[in-house]
């Protein structure tokens, strides 16, 4: 039933594209059960090959492919129209999800070749670990012996589970619709025309950014986690108050973290990770960082966002300092740089190209105090006020575990502040999840 | 299990109650005024004997070159006294005016002035690219709890169609609308093929053009936009309001001259199904047909149809709804 309802959500969108979810299934399924039986290295390498040709190719084909064209065509003396005819047959919908389930799919693989996991025999309980709904199309990215034994056992569900699943479901859509959705138009305002605002607005155009991503993600992250909890299924993390974080290693820490963590575990630790040399450590760590830049899209912006942590990362750790951060005043010198750095990074995430970017950021830098202001409704400010104390009070404990400290009544009063943000100040236009897009 | 939910549920539903009222009593209005507007001036102009329904023909378009720009309600106010207060807001049309008018109640005003917009049947207007915000705000106009219509708005639970995809719904119309005409000028699309005043790049022939695109089509039971003024009708009979459309002034003089007997007759066909659909006086409703009222000169918008009026415009269509208003309370008492 539950792999029924996956199908009946993925399709329901585009019935077309759970072609691609299948093809991945099935040829996951089939190769994973070849790796297992084969007893000859090489050819359980040329299998894992296949399932990455398989699955990457795809994604590459809907993802980068046009990106790929538009570069190639720009050394070519053709005329804007013939690029056009050219770029209009890779002009198609990027499949929702796509990058979310063919790394899932493709860590299981990893797994069974390095025996971490052992193969699933039945294609049905592995369509449903693949698809399973709450999580397929932003994420978690699920590990394989993390998600199935949670999936295949009998599923009951009970009010416990219902209680802490619709509690976080209701705090993923108090922080996406009302704080994320309202900061959208601000933001929006900055990126469309940064030229118009002062710097102190620019300025809070990018940092804007970075509070409305975070609420995005992170709201769908819990409305995910608490749908699947409610079916009594318990999803990883994906963040844990990432803007407290006092270095960028940290940030990555509790940021994104089934991505993250993805990245370590199937690239940097097979690349090597830090057991290597200086030299192949900075390569590992920027193979890791430009292509989980290039995961979130097919733009040079997404590159320069990654080069930027990953540089941030290796000079922290050649940094004289070594970022020690044993004392306070480090402490908050810490989480002064990493904020800054994390937050300017954002707006080559943000923006449509480099000098998009740069249109912005020297907005900021310019220190013009002529320009439009950007208007912060009172409204807007109390909502971010109360994020922000939910933030700072629940930074040492997961989300669910700090509603659990207020007794029942209390609980009940946070439970009418969320629905009345929700009911009557959610964001008005239109903006769908960030991570939808990736 | 069961009794635990179901209490919660109690308690949700509860939540629910006292913070649509709260909403309601503090937050709504000031809401209404930035994001449904043509609720708020509704709200806002009980006062009034009569309500009048509009888009922007009934305000001043040009600020620079009108002598006067006061709007038609004021002007209403120079020729008789029976007080008359705008709902009127740019692009809206009946189908935004028809939940409006379902949120009067009996005895709130005496009737309700709707301008019958002969252009707002048109099939550019119907893929208008403002329909989507106009069906955002509407959501807020339903009879339903305004947290409701609140979330609705929030979860963008209305209809809605990319500008792509609306371009490609009235070029359907354009397509397959039939006009009474013998070929070519037996669909909007193939009429506008027919040269008239040169190639596509000739100003005279895109404005030709345009003419036949917003006057050019047949009015029956099932057009489009023609359920929404039967509500507004159906509504304003539940409400014992006096309910009188204003057929407004088309820019005839100029159809004329461009596409000569053809577009008016097509027109006349129209204007006279919408007079026995809707002038009823024995059900308290009626039409007043402006259509033919105004010349050429009196119209702002010189490379498109609309119903901008300049002042002169605006004063005789003023002066003539505020006869018929008194025609109808002299009927009344």
């Amino acid at each position: 039933m539950l792999l029924g309802a996956s199908y009946f959500f993925y399709g329901s969108w585009k019935v077309e594209f759970l072609l691609l979810l299948l093809i991945s299934t099935v040829s996951d399924f089939f190769i994973a059960r070849s790796i297992e039986r084969s007893q000859e290295r090489k050819r359980k390498k040329w299998l894992l090959a296949m399932s990455l040709f398989i699955n990457l190719g795809i994604l590459f084909f809907f993802k980068y492919s046009s990106f790929l064209a538009t570069e190639i065509l720009s050394f070519t003396s053709l005329t804007d129209y013939q690029k056009g005819e050219v770029l209009k047959f890779f002009a198609f919908d990027l499949p929702v999800g796509i990058s979310f389930y063919t790394f899932q799919t493709l860590g299981y693989t990893i797994d069974v070749y390095y025996g971490r996991s052992r193969a699933q025999q039945n294609i049905g309980k592995f369509a449903l670990y693949v698809s399973y709904f709450p999580q397929l199309v932003a994420g978690p990215i699920e590990r394989y012996g993390h998600l199935s034994p949670q999936l295949f056992k009998r599923i009951s569900i009970n009010y416990e589970n219902l209680s802490k699943g619709f509690r976080l479901v209701l705090y993923g859509f108090f922080i996406k619709m009302v704080i994320a959705d309202n900061l959208a138009p601000l933001v929006d305002q900055v990126f469309g025309n940064p030229g118009e605002f002062d710097s102190a607005s620019a300025g809070l155009g990018v940092l804007g950014f970075g509070w409305q991503i975070y609420a995005d993600f992170y709201g769908y992250s819990l409305i995910a986690i608490g749908t699947a909890k409610a079916m009594g299924v318990n999803l990883m993390d994906n963040f844990k108050t990432p803007y407290f974080a006092k270095s960028i290693s940290e940030f990555w820490q509790r940021w994104h973290i089934s991505l993250s963590t993805w990245f370590r575990d199937y690239l940097y630790i097979p690349l090597g990770g830090n057991r290597v040399s200086s030299g192949f450590w900075i390569r590992n760590i920027l193979a890791v960082f430009l292509l989980s830049g290039l995961w979130h899209g097919a733009n040079w912006t997404f590159v320069i966002w990654g080069a930027i942590h990953a540089l941030m990362y290796i000079a922290e750790k050649y940094f004289p300092l070594k970022w020690k951060r044993d004392k306070l005043h480090q402490k908050i010198l810490g989480f002064i740089i990493t904020y800054l750095t994390v937050n300017l990074a954002w707006a080559f995430f943000r923006a449509s190209n480099f000098d998009h970017a740069m249109d912005v950021l020297s907005q900021v830098f310019l220190f013009r105090t002529d320009g439009t202001s950007l208007e912060i409704t009172n409204q807007l400010f109390l909502f971010l006020s109360l994020f922000l104390v939910i933030e700072i009070t629940s930074r040492k404990v997961r989300i669910d575990d700090w509603f659990n400290r207020f007794p029942t009544a209390l609980r009940w009063v946070w439970y009418a502040v969320f629905m009345f943000c929700i009911w009557g100040f959610a964001g008005t236009t239109n903006h769908p999840f960030i991570y939808f897009q990736f | 299990m069961i009794k635990n939910i179901g209490l919660r549920i109690v308690g949700i539903a509860l939540i629910f109650l006292a913070a649509n009222w709260i909403y309601k009593t503090y937050f709504f209005e000031d809401f209404l005024q930035d994001h449904g507007t043509l609720l708020y001036y509704q709200q806002n102009a009980l006062d009034a004997d009569y309500l009048y329904y509009s888009a922007s023909s009934e305000f001043s378009y040009d600020p620079e070159n009108d002598t006067n720009q006061e709007r038609i309600t004021k002007l209403i106010g120079n020729h008789t006294d029976i007080p008359v207060k705008h709902v009127a807001e740019a692009a809206h049309h009946a189908g935004i005016f028809a939940p409006c008018v379902q949120q009067l109640n009996e005895g709130d005003v005496k009737g309700i002035v709707v301008v019958l917009n002969y252009r707002s049947f048109s099939p550019e207007w119907l893929e208008s690219n403002n329909e989507n915000s106009l069906l955002q705000s509407r959501t807020l106009y339903e009879n339903r709890p305004v947290l409701i219509n609140r979330l609705f708005m929030s979860l963008n639970a209305y209809e809605q169609h990319s500008n792509e995809e609306r371009e490609k719904r009235f070029l359907e119309m354009f397509n397959s609308w039939p006009l009474p005409l013998d070929p070519p000028k037996n669909t909007i699309a193939s009429w506008c093929a027919v040269e008239k005043y040169g190639d596509w790049t000739n100003p005279k022939r895109q404005l030709a053009d345009h003419f036949i695109k917003n006057y050019g089509f047949v009015l029956h039971d099932q057009s489009p936009r023609m359920s929404d003024f039967d509500l507004i009708a159906q509504y304003a009979k539940e409400r014992k309001l006096s309910l009188l459309y204003v057929l407004i002034p088309e820019n005839i003089e100029l159809a004329k001259e461009l596409l000569g007997n053809d577009i008016i007759q097509i027109m006349n066909q129209n204007r006279k199904f919408l007079m026995d659909r809707y002038d009823r006086p024995n059900d308290n409703q009626y039409v007043l047909d402006l259509m033919d009222l105004l010349k050429d000169e009196n119209f702002i918008d010189r490379k498109y149809p609309t119903e901008h009026y300049n002042f002169e415009g605006r004063n005789q269509v003023a002066q003539q709804v505020a006869g018929y208003l008194e025609k109808i309370e002299s009927q009344e008492k």
